[in-house]
Formats: structure tokens, C-alpha cells, sequence
């Protein structure tokens, strides 16, 4: 079957855009796609469905009140808790290709950088 | 700063510190090889924005697709993995220059290559940047003396011109402007010290040591930057060295400095862009380089110019370098770059293998913008000089066919030996100007006519050697560059004559 790469990017843009995967989209990627282009969609999906995740880190498990606030501000993505100890206070919020840093061990590590070229 | 003032600064940064949200766009590794990564996000990189990865290593976008952005790395890929993270800076690639990068050796991010410690303060200046307009502008009308009689005679070189030289390999080419660093020790007329930076691109890290020991020991590197990208450093880093050694002139002509910038060579430059646009699947065109080949070299040589008063006064000439196959000019990086200069000295390998050193061809070497930055001394004497050497070629050519010649032709023939004699000059010998001045007036005045060809290097040695210490006042005269008068040139030709008589070499 003929597809061009900007058909799959779209084809991959509504699978991801969709809470479950039908059993008709499954057939279609399994048996109409060559090998190429299967790696192509995958290659897509990824991305896309990357771009709709949510990563939040934070030093300790976050509040429900916390976490009711990032669900407000990401109603179209899905959203993910992490416990990282190491950033000390703050969060680190990563969705797509943007990370946004508000800890304080970036704090540090920018000060340490600072330092090093006045130094 | 003692540990105190530092302690204050660490705890000032501690407690007054707020966790302000930092944004950064990034993306993840792909695929690594040959000096380029393939990376995935990115989404807000700009083209040209210098990108550092996880270890630290820098790179610098170079593609931006749909789904990739293409990075062409500064650092050995070997430090790059694929599902590395990479980040985008917002800045774009720059080099940090002050005085203080003078007499060093460097690579193009700036690490030091001479072993001493290199603390980088000054201004950050970007790599890219456009060149002058045409109102900034004035035209070349200061000589920039190479202390070659040829060039100096018949292809002069002025500040803020861009003079080609051309050449197969072992022409001689490399040594026409360290020659030239090595001259601009002699501050004549009070012309301003010219600042020289050499940018040794792809070329054997034996030979950039060969040249910066000898700067050294002739006490040029006092004035003179070396910025260079091996033969072994990634293509990325060769691609930028010239870019990194012109933003480094700028610096300096923007401050109304005379700078001196030698590209060595932008057909290794060419070979760079032509690997890094290959591994990106940039599309080929001619001899496989990219279709923007041209506006590559044209752009960073139209950053060669004189400034005009209110831009500071300063200059930056550019000597780039190419090298030919098989004596080819019309190859195409060479017809490239011959278009965009302002003039080329050529060399060719038959007079070089036969002795002729430096092997310029005066036929085919010009200066188009160089006579009007030339001295009235020189110009009064080397006028005739190029078309007593074309005439001397033609002649010579033609002798070969037959041996009836008139006197005429023969008289000619046998002036033109000794014009090529006296052109002959040794490597790190350069001259001052009333020397050169001298030594053509002459060859042209016919003056060594009747000394053997071989004697003539000789004599030309003594010569001068007695004029600079019995007619002080006379050779002070002529260095002036001033036109010489009837007076000046009746004096020395007696002082020639007179000289001729007590010579022990005839």
C-alpha cells in the first residue's frame, strides 16, 4: 500500500490522540503496512505520543492538591508521577521535547556553572 | 578573589536565591556516525544554534526536518551515544576574544594548544556575522609589505584585500605568508602593527608545530594568533576554524587594527563542508560539493575590508590559500575563490622545481585593488618589471626555436635572467622597502647586464649591504616611499657604479 511519510505522521497524530486503539486501526498497521513503513508509523507514534505525556517529578509523593492542579493545566495528556529525592524542593515537569526546571538542584548546578566561569 | 570574598559570594548566590523555572528545550539522540547526530525534539532549535549534550559535548545544528534535527558534532562522536539527551543553548557559536589571545595557539572552541593555561575573557563575538556594507567601507590604499620582492614589485598587497594564493602542493605556498608574519615586525613609514592570525585547517599537527617554532624564534608570535583545526579534529571543527580566526580579525579591526588573516587552505575547508553536507544527504552538485559552496567562501571573505573612519579605521586582509591538482586553476573551488578575491599570486611547480623561488608566475599572478596601496618608490621602479619579464618569457620561448637572434632580443633575454635572479629570494630572508626598491630599480635599470647570471644573487647581497651603511641618508630617503627624484635616482646609480668597481664578487 502507497503511503506517504506525512500520511503515517497524521495516521500516528489520531492514534495517539485516542484513549484506547481500536482493533480495526491494529488490523490495518499489521496487515496493510510494509515492514518500512511499520517502522516509520512506530517512529511517529512514538513521538507523538510522547509530545502527549507528561512526566512530573518531584522530591516527595505530590499532594492530591498538587496533583489536581497539573491535571487542570494538562487536561488533554496523560500524566505521569515520579519521586525523585535529588532534586531536593521544586519539580521538574517534562512534556514533549520541554523540560522545566524548578528545583533547587538545578538551582545548584547553575550556581556551580556560574562560579566556574567567574572563577 | 581570596576565600573570603568567595565564601560571601557562594552564600549571597545561596540565600538569595530563588527557584525561578528554567525552560529547556531538548531532544534525544538517534542516531550517531561520522561526525553528525541525528536527533529527535528540538522542536525550537534555530539553524546555526550551538547544542550541548549530556556529557558536554557541543554541537551545532546544521538541518532542521520535519522529524530530525541534524547536529554536526565539535567533539569526537565517540562521546556521543545514541538516547543521549541533548539540549538546545539559545546561543549561537562564538569565540571569546581579548588581547590576550595574542601569541597563542588554538583550536576553534577555543582550547589552548601550546600547553599554558588559557583563561577566556572579552567579548563574545559570533562566527557568523554579516560583513561589512558598502558605506562602512574604504577602498585599499595602505600597503600591507609581504618583504618579497615579487609580490611586493609586481602583486601588492594592501590592507583590507584579499589576495589569493594558488599552488599544486610543495609550491611554496604555505611559506609566502609566514614570510609575510614575519615581516610585519618591521613597523616602516609608522604604519600601524598589524595583529596575524594563522588558521591551519586540516593540515599535520608536525607542521603547525614547524610554524609556530619558527614565529617564535623570529619573535613574530608577539603579534600573532594561531587558530588551528588538524587533519585529526572532526570535520565540524575544520569547517569552522576559518570562521572562528575571521570573528577573532574582526574583534581587532573593530577596533581599528590592522589584521592579518591566512586561511591555509580553504580547499581542505571545502573538503570539510563537502563531508559534513554528504553525511546530512544535502544535495550534490559539482565535484559532489553542495550548491552552497560558493556563498560559503564568499561570505567569509567579503569580511575582509577596510573600515572607513567612523568605523574605527581598522582593517582585515585576508590571504586564503587553495591548492591545485596538477596545476588546474580552472578546477572548481579555485575559480571559485579566484572570483571572489581581489586577486591571486600564483604559484607553479616547473619554477619551483627549477629553482625559482618564490615560484610566482607573473603572468598569471594579479593584484586588482594592490597598485593603489603600493609605494610611489615602488611603483616608479617596478612599473616596467612585469613587462620586462612577459617579454623575457615570450623571447625565451621563442629562442628556443632558433639561434639567429638579434642583439636586441638577445640583450632582453639576457636582462630577463637577471630580473628573475634578482626576484629569487630565500625563505625567512625578507626585505625592507628601500632594499626591494633598490634591488628592482637595478634589475630594471639595467644595472646587472653585464654581471653573470650566477653572481647576480650575490652581488645584489653586497650591494645593499654597502648602500645601507655608506649612503645611510640616500637609503633613508627611498624607505620613505616617497617618489624618487632625479637627484635620488642619479645618486644611486652612482653609488651602483661605485659600488661595482670595489665588488669583490665580479
Amino acid at each position: 500500500m502507497r503511503l506517504t511519510d506525512d500520511t503515517l505522521r497524521q495516521l500516528a497524530r489520531r492514534v495517539a490522540a485516542e484513549p484506547d486503539i481500536s482493533a480495526s486501526v491494529q488490523r490495518f498497521v499489521d496487515e496493510k503496512l510494509t515492514r518500512q513503513q511499520r517502522k516509520q508509523f512506530v517512529f511517529f507514534l512514538r513521538r507523538e505520543s510522547s509530545a502527549r505525556r507528561v512526566c512530573v517529578r518531584t522530591p516527595d509523593a505530590p499532594s492530591d492538591a498538587v496533583r489536581t492542579s497539573f491535571r487542570q493545566s494538562f487536561p488533554q495528556s496523560s500524566i505521569v508521577y515520579e519521586t525523585v529525592p535529588a532534586l531536593g524542593a521544586g519539580f521538574q515537569i517534562e512534556y514533549g521535547d520541554t523540560l522545566v526546571n524548578a528545583n533547587v538542584r538545578r538551582m545548584l548546578e547553575r550556581t556551580i556553572e556560574e562560579l566556574k566561569e567567574n572563577l | 578573589m581570596n576565600a573570603e570574598d568567595f565564601i560571601k559570594q557562594i552564600e549571597e548566590k545561596l540565600y538569595t536565591a530563588t527557584i525561578a523555572p528554567e525552560m529547556i528545550n531538548q531532544g534525544t539522540v538517534d542516531s550517531v556516525g561520522d561526525g553528525v547526530a541525528r536527533a529527535t525534539g528540538l522542536s525550537q532549535a534555530g539553524f546555526g544554534e550551538e547544542v550541548e549534550f549530556d556529557n558536554k559535548a557541543r554541537g551545532l545544528v546544521f538541518n532542521l526536518d520535519e522529524d530530525y534535527v541534524s547536529i554536526i558534532l565539535l567533539s569526537p562522536s565517540t562521546e556521543i551515544k545514541e538516547g543521549m539527551k541533548v539540549r538546545t543553548t539559545g546561543k549561537v557559536l562564538g569565540v571569546t576574544v581579548s588581547r590576550d589571545l595574542i601569541g597563542r595557539v588554538i583550536d576553534p572552541l577555543q582550547n589552548a594548544l601550546d600547553g599554558r593555561d588559557l583563561k577566556l575573557s572579552g567579548e563574545l563575538c559570533p562566527l557568523e556575522r554579516p560583513a561589512p556594507g558598502v558605506v562602512d567601507r574604504l577602498p585599499v590604499d595602505t600597503p600591507l609589505k609581504t618583504g618579497l620582492k615579487a609580490i611586493d614589485a609586481m602583486t601588492p598587497i594592501g590592507r583590507g584585500q584579499r589576495e589569493l594564493i594558488i599552488g599544486d602542493r610543495n609550491t611554496g605556498k604555505t611559506a609566502i605568508p609566514i614570510d609575510t608574519i614575519i615581516n610585519q615586525k618591521r613597523l616602516e613609514r609608522g604604519l600601524k602593527q598589524v595583529i596575524c592570525i594563522y588558521c591551519a585547517i586540516g593540515q599535520k599537527r608536525s607542521n603547525i608545530a614547524k610554524i609556530v617554532a619558527k614565529l617564535e624564534e623570529e619573535g613574530a608570535m608577539a603579534y600573532t594568533i594561531i587558530v588551528a583545526a588538524t587533519a585529526s579534529d572532526p570535520a565540524a571543527q575544520q569547517y569552522i576554524a576559518p570562521f572562528a580566526a575571521c570573528a577573532i580579525g574582526e574583534y581587532f579591526r573593530d577596533r581599528g587594527e590592522d589584521v592579518l588573516v591566512i586561511y591555509d587552505d580553504l580547499t581542505k575547508h571545502a573538503w570539510a563542508y563537502r563531508q559534513l553536507s554528504l553525511l546530512l544527504k544535502r544535495p550534490a552538485g559539482r565535484e559532489a560539493y553542495p550548491g552552497d559552496i560558493f556563498y560559503l567562501h564568499s561570505r567569509l571573505l567579503e569580511r575582509a575590508a577596510r573600515m572607513s573612519k567612523e568605523r574605527g579605521g581598522g582593517s582585515l586582509t585576508a590571504l586564503p590559500i587553495i591548492e591545485t591538482q596538477a596545476n588546474d586553476m580552472s578546477a572548481y573551488i579555485p575559480t571559485n575563490i579566484i572570483s571572489i578575491t581581489d586577486g591571486q599570486i600564483y604559484l607553479e611547480s616547473d619554477l619551483f622545481n627549477a629553482g625559482f623561488k618564490p615560484a610566482i608566475n607573473a603572468g598569471l599572478s594579479v593584484s586588482r585593488v594592490g597598485g593603489s596601496a603600493q609605494t610611489r618608490a615602488m611603483k616608479q621602479v617596478a612599473g616596467i618589471l612585469r613587462i620586462e619579464l612577459a617579454q623575457f618569457r615570450e623571447l625565451q620561448a621563442f629562442s628556443q626555436f632558433g639561434s639567429d637572434l638579434d642583439d636586441d632580443t638577445l640583450n632582453r633575454i639576457e636582462r630577463g635572467k637577471r630580473v628573475m635572479e634578482v626576484l629569487k629570494q630565500l625563505q625567512y630572508n625578507t626585505f625592507d622597502d628601500a632594499s626591494e626598491v633598490i634591488s628592482v630599480f637595478a634589475a630594471t635599470a639595467g644595472m646587472l647586464d653585464d654581471i653573470p647570471v650566477e653572481k647576480v644573487g650575490t652581488f645584489e647581497e653586497e650591494m645593499l649591504a654597502h648602500l645601507r651603511h655608506s649612503h645611510t641618508e640616500m637609503f633613508g630617503r627611498i624607505a620613505t616611499g616617497a617618489k624618487m627624484s632625479e637627484e635620488t635616482i642619479n645618486e644611486l646609480q652612482n653609488a651602483i657604479r661605485e659600488f661595482r668597481k670595489q665588488s669583490v664578487t665580479l
